[in-house]
């Protein structure tokens, strides 16, 4: 069945459609939303939030841009709320704990470790991720998208709704930022 | 070369570290955890409307609604006659409808 068939069948609400979007679909949608929030609960959350939305909002849809990029940019933007809605939570236990109330400080979120690194690279991996959370939105999505779901440059434009041209460049100056941070990152542990 | 450059930064080293990741997959039953959210916000609806439908909170809905439209009606009363003669005696002057005019006018006739 081809994509234009399979939309037609999922707008007349066919359950056996929809069991092939969620089916063929899961697992890159399970994979941009587990390297953006780096938690499984979370994306495993947010991927059956992407589906039901999906779902819901299949009248409106307009395939100019294609199933798969439609569904990469409302993993995306559910993705990057919910890393929004942590931060604030973040910064109002900050406050919380200035003003001595009980807003334990929460300490900086452990480890990931994504499992589909090979194994002799998963502490490098780990790093990695710990520092691509210091990127802005932007740069981290470009960049998970990239490595993780290996999407070309003009796939990523599409998802993100940027020129070619504005993703290479975000991609560039994400590379830089890691870069730095890792750096500052092995010279603070040589230090120690 | 290239290879002495890459030893030079360690930091290249570990953004490479994604090369030749594989896709994480998502845990099995999962259409049956979207089908069963899917469900659940359609009975939360269903629930309201099952909630806005029983007898007693209908009739307290109505009695509510009859009462406010009650305190409407009697906080503002509907103003007194002597305005409405008032006005229809100033429109009566103003177009000449009154006895005397009427009788002014028939005088000069031929």
């Amino acid at each position: 069945m081809n994509e234009s068939e399979l939309i037609e069948r999922l707008q007349q609400r066919e359950e056996a459609a929809f069991r092939q979007l969620v089916e063929g679909w899961k697992d890159r949608i399970y994979n941009t939303a587990l390297g953006l929030l780096q938690q499984a609960e979370d994306a495993e959350d947010i991927t059956q939030e992407v589906f039901v939305t999906a779902w819901r909002s299949l009248d409106g849809y307009r395939s100019e841009a294609g199933l798969t990029t439609w569904l990469y940019r409302i993993a995306v933007n559910k993705s990057l709320d919910l890393l929004r809605s942590r931060k604030r939570k973040k910064r109002f236990a900050f406050v919380r704990s200035i003003w001595g109330q009980d807003g334990s400080l929460e300490s900086d979120a452990p480890d990931f470790h994504h499992p589909g690194v090979q194994l002799e690279k998963k502490q490098e991996a780990a790093r990695l991720f710990r520092a691509i959370r210091q990127l802005p939105d932007s740069q981290q999505v470009a960049f998970s998208l990239q490595k993780l779901e290996g999407l070309t440059i003009a796939e990523i434009a599409v998802v993100m709704e940027l020129s070619a041209s504005a993703v290479e460049s975000l991609l560039h100056r994400g590379k830089a930022n890691l870069r730095k941070i890792l750096t500052t990152h092995h010279e603070e542990n040589k230090g120690t | 070369m290239k290879q002495t450059d890459h030893m030079s930064n360690p930091a290249d080293e570990i953004i490479n570290s994604l090369d030749g990741i594989t896709r994480a997959s998502a845990g099995p039953h999962l259409y049956t955890r979207i089908r069963a959210r899917l469900e659940e916000d359609r009975s939360v609806w269903a629930g309201i409307a099952a909630f806005l439908s029983r007898p007693a909170v209908a009739f307290s809905l109505v009695l509510l609604l009859l009462a406010a439209n009650a305190l409407i009606v009697l906080r503002n009363p509907a103003p007194a006659a002597e305005d409405n003669s008032d006005q229809l005696t100033a429109l009566a002057q103003e177009y000449r409808f009154d006895k005397t005019s009427m009788l002014e006018q028939n005088a000069t006739l031929p």
